[in-house]
């Protein structure tokens, strides 16, 4: 499996393509510090007003901050709102 | 949001809150069923968000697996509605009802409303209209616009051009009156002129056809003026529509009689008022008993409209003013007076602005009233189109 992703990433690398557009990952955009928008599949971790720590797969995304919300959460993707003062990645 | 806000009311939605170990491992199972929780808030280890109805239904499994207690808060939406109101039957009965009136009234023709009207009175013009086809309280279905207008064109020679337009319940008619050329033009069948009264011409004015009559000629009533038939030159006849002005120096008697004994006509303060509310082409009397004395009568009709729009609603009011008789004798100088104003009035209904001159009045008095007969001198148009072939 771990040489699959790895024939993978170097596919992606060669004809230089975005990174994890073949191996899936997940593709994160920021609308200012008020909306994120996750696209890909995902999980929760930890879930609080003041914090929401998303699994990725291929890592964890971790949002801090105040009134934090998931508005949505599905298959294919997530949404949080609120103010986003923080964001760890690891 | 708005959209989104009322698609949820309208399918119905429950507020729940759940207490356990594994709330984000319930959110991620609910996303994993493709069950929608939107906005989630976890506070005090305590789990709480908004869910469809049907979806609801689904997560026992997935709280069961994610160790949560769940319960409901608050229901909303429509079903919620529906269901708490399920045993009053008035409710959906006079939805039902409200709307099948709004579907079956506007049906009907509520509003006429007349653009170019100035030739006629208005109410003698809603009487046209009715002969045609058009009234208040018609179904609309029913109205076929081209044969009415056709209808209403052949009935009305006044008017030239006619449009009936339907825009839902409200009609709008539109006219364009004739115009006195054309209407004289209207009927071209061969006819003479002759005279209507006994007269010595002044003027002849003829439009078509061949003058049989000179100027200084006295003539008597049904003399020929202007005859249709015209001779060609080449000696054939050619019939007419014969049409002229034929001026003449008149003479008109007047007599009128007016009796010593006479009754007079007194309006008392009595006054009884009725009114009707009339919907439509119906009339509902807003009064009790009738009215059977003699009485003259004042009628007044107040319409009602919103926002410019005539309503199909009138209030009536009838005004009956008593009226009493008085017999009474007048002398001989109150009778003259009295006759000289009714020859007046009569000279002014029969002869009107043709007067020229007038002789003296003459009085001749007996036993039951006055006679009063004045010779007037007029200058009138005497012309009459007669038909030549019946």
């Amino acid at each position: 499996m771990a040489n699959v992703k790895n024939k993978l990433n170097k596919i992606n690398k060669y004809f230089d393509l975005p990174e994890g557009l073949i191996t899936g990952g997940v593709h994160i955009e920021l609308m200012s510090n008020k909306q994120a928008i996750l696209d890909g599949k995902c999980s929760i971790l930890q879930y609080s007003d003041t914090q929401i720590k998303i699994n990725t797969g291929n890592g964890t995304v971790e949002f801090l901050g105040k009134n934090l919300c998931l508005d949505t959460l599905n298959k294919e993707g997530a949404l949080i709102s609120g103010t986003i003062e923080k964001i760890e990645f690891a | 949001m708005f959209m989104l806000k009322s698609f949820r009311y309208i399918t119905g939605y429950v507020k729940f809150s759940g207490k356990g170990v594994f709330p984000e491992r319930f959110l991620n199972l609910c996303a994993n069923n493709n069950i929608l929780v939107w906005s989630p808030k976890v506070k005090y280890g305590e789990l709480s968000g908004y869910m469809h109805i049907n979806d609801y239904k689904r997560i026992r499994k997935i709280a069961k697996k994610s160790c949560m207690r769940l319960k409901i808060e608050k229901r909303r939406g429509v079903p919620f509605l529906v269901n708490r109101y399920r045993h009053r039957y008035g409710i959906p009965i006079g939805v039902a009802v409200f709307f099948f009136l709004i579907i079956y009234l506007s049906g009907f023709c509520l509003n006429i409303s007349v653009v170019g009207n100035d030739v006629i009175k208005t109410e003698e013009l809603e009487t046209k209209l009715a002969d045609s086809g058009i009234y208040l309280g018609r179904r609309i279905g029913e109205i076929d616009a081209d044969i009415v207008r056709q209808k209403f064109l052949i009935q009305n020679r006044e008017y030239s051009y006619a449009a009936v337009n339907i825009k839902g319940s409200f009609i709008t008619v539109e006219l364009v009156k004739t115009d006195e050329k054309q209407m004289k033009n209207t009927s071209k069948k061969p006819c003479n002129i002759v005279a209507r009264n006994a007269g010595k011409i002044l003027k002849v004015k003829a439009y078509d056809g061949k003058v049989s009559v000179k100027i200084g000629e006295a003539v008597a009533p049904g003399d020929l003026l202007v005859s249709g038939v015209v001779e060609l030159t080449n000696k054939t006849t050619k019939f007419v529509h014969a049409d002229a002005e034929v001026i003449a120096a008149t003479r008109h008697k007047l007599e009128v009689f007016v009796p010593f004994k006479t009754r007079q006509k007194l309006k008392s303060n009595e006054t009884i008022t009725h009114s009707v509310l009339r919907v439509a082409n119906v009339n509902i009397p807003l009064f009790l008993g009738e009215v059977k004395q003699p009485y003259e009568t004042k009628k007044s009709v107040k319409k009602y409209k919103i926002g410019g729009v005539e309503l199909p609603l009138k209030r009536i009011t009838v005004d009956f003013i008593k009226i009493n008789y008085k017999k009474i004798r007048l002398n001989e100088k109150s009778a003259k007076t009295l006759a000289k104003q009714k020859m007046e009035r009569l000279k002014n209904k029969q002869l009107g602005k043709t007067v020229k001159s007038s002789q003296k009045g003459k009085f001749k008095v007996t036993k039951k009233g006055v006679f009063y007969s004045k010779v007037y001198f007029c200058e009138e148009n005497i012309a009459k189109s007669k038909k030549i072939l019946k």
